[in-house]
């Protein structure tokens, strides 16, 4: 499981610290290169691969990496 | 970047040009998503008008057109009518579609041509700075009205149906899995669809008419002022209605062309 932020994409709109079920992204107070204050993810191991972050993304710029196996 | 991101974008043109919290981007996320859903990316061509959602389809890896103000549907016509294998999606903004080409939208609904229309609904002209638009709410203070908005509304949804279009429905940017569904659903029907998405715009209408720069508090306005249709209580108007609205089968435009022709070339 891991979650990725890409930094050359996101714009720091915040909907993704929302949409989380289980609070996994908060502000981070980095700024990425182009400006923008960057979220970061905390305890990564509660996520339930929902999904939502990567659907709401207006930067289509969050990647949730399932380790799962496909059966 | 996603997956499906690195598959259907083109990557020298990134990053996106949308400001920060802006639905189009999720739209653009959407149909991406029913797109692959549905494995027919091949198939598909979009075009686009002018304004922030112009902008939508020019991301796509695919066949795509940035064609004049109000007129993305005439072209899609033509499109559709020189190659009716494809699946066309347009996509254009209030203004865009009911604003300067409504006499387009209102016509290609009356033939019912294999379209679909993706009509971006942010309440505003947001790209020149947030003059009032034909869907600005009644006493809402634009830059161009600075004492309140004296016209009532255009309601696109209504005027779909009136205008004869078989697959309506609206959405909004919080919808954003219904959103898909339903795309996916105008792309597989015949005949013409529309889909209007309430987005947030949080820079121009945002800060004129819903006093909320916040995109994620926008899209709160967004769930707490739409019910769903068949929920909706009897004579309150005071609440947006959201949901399918028609989804019925009528002979499609180039079939009657194609029907002509063979009868044509009989005699």
């Amino acid at each position: 499981m891991k979650i990725n932020i890409d930094e050359q994409y996101c714009q720091g709109c915040g909907i993704c610290i929302h949409v989380c079920p289980k609070n996994i992204f908060q502000l981070s107070g980095k700024r990425s290169k182009r400006g923008y204050l960057m979220p970061e993810t905390v305890n990564e191991e509660n996520c339930i691969e929902c999904g939502l972050c990567e659907k709401y993304c207006p930067d289509i710029c969050i990647n949730v990496v399932k380790d799962r196996v496909k059966k | 970047m996603q997956e499906l991101a690195e598959k259907y974008l083109r990557r020298n043109s990134l990053p996106f040009i949308f400001c920060p919290g802006c639905g189009d981007g999720q739209i653009l996320n959407a149909t991406i998503r029913a797109i692959d859903s549905l494995g027919i990316k091949d198939k598909i061509a979009c075009t686009s008008g002018i304004g922030c959602s112009g902008w939508i389809p020019v991301y796509l890896d695919l066949d795509v057109m940035h064609t004049v103000h109000g007129r993305a549907i005439p072209v899609a016509e033509g499109l559709k009518l020189s190659a009716p294998e494809k699946d066309i999606i347009v996509f254009t903004g209030d203004g865009d579609c009911i604003g300067i080409g409504g006499n387009h939208f209102i016509h290609a609904a009356r033939r019912n041509i294999d379209l679909t229309v993706v009509m971006v609904n942010n309440y505003i002209y947001g790209m020149t700075g947030g003059q009032k638009a034909p869907t600005t709410p009644l006493k809402a203070k634009t830059k161009t009205s600075p004492y309140g908005n004296e016209e009532r509304p255009f309601d696109g949804v209504q005027l779909a149906i009136a205008s004869g279009a078989t697959y309506v429905a609206r959405w909004s940017t919080y919808h954003i899995q219904q959103l898909e569904n339903s795309i996916k659903k105008a792309l597989l029907h015949e005949g013409f669809s529309f889909i209007e998405v309430l987005s947030q715009c949080p820079v121009q209408a945002g800060r004129n008419i819903f006093k909320e720069k916040d995109p994620w508090k926008m899209m709160q306005i967004f769930k707490n002022n739409t019910v769903l249709k068949g929920k909706e209580k009897k004579g309150d108007q005071s609440k947006i209605v959201i949901g399918e609205f028609v989804n019925k089968e009528e002979k499609e435009y180039s079939q009657y062309l194609a029907d002509i022709r063979r009868e044509i070339n009989e005699n």
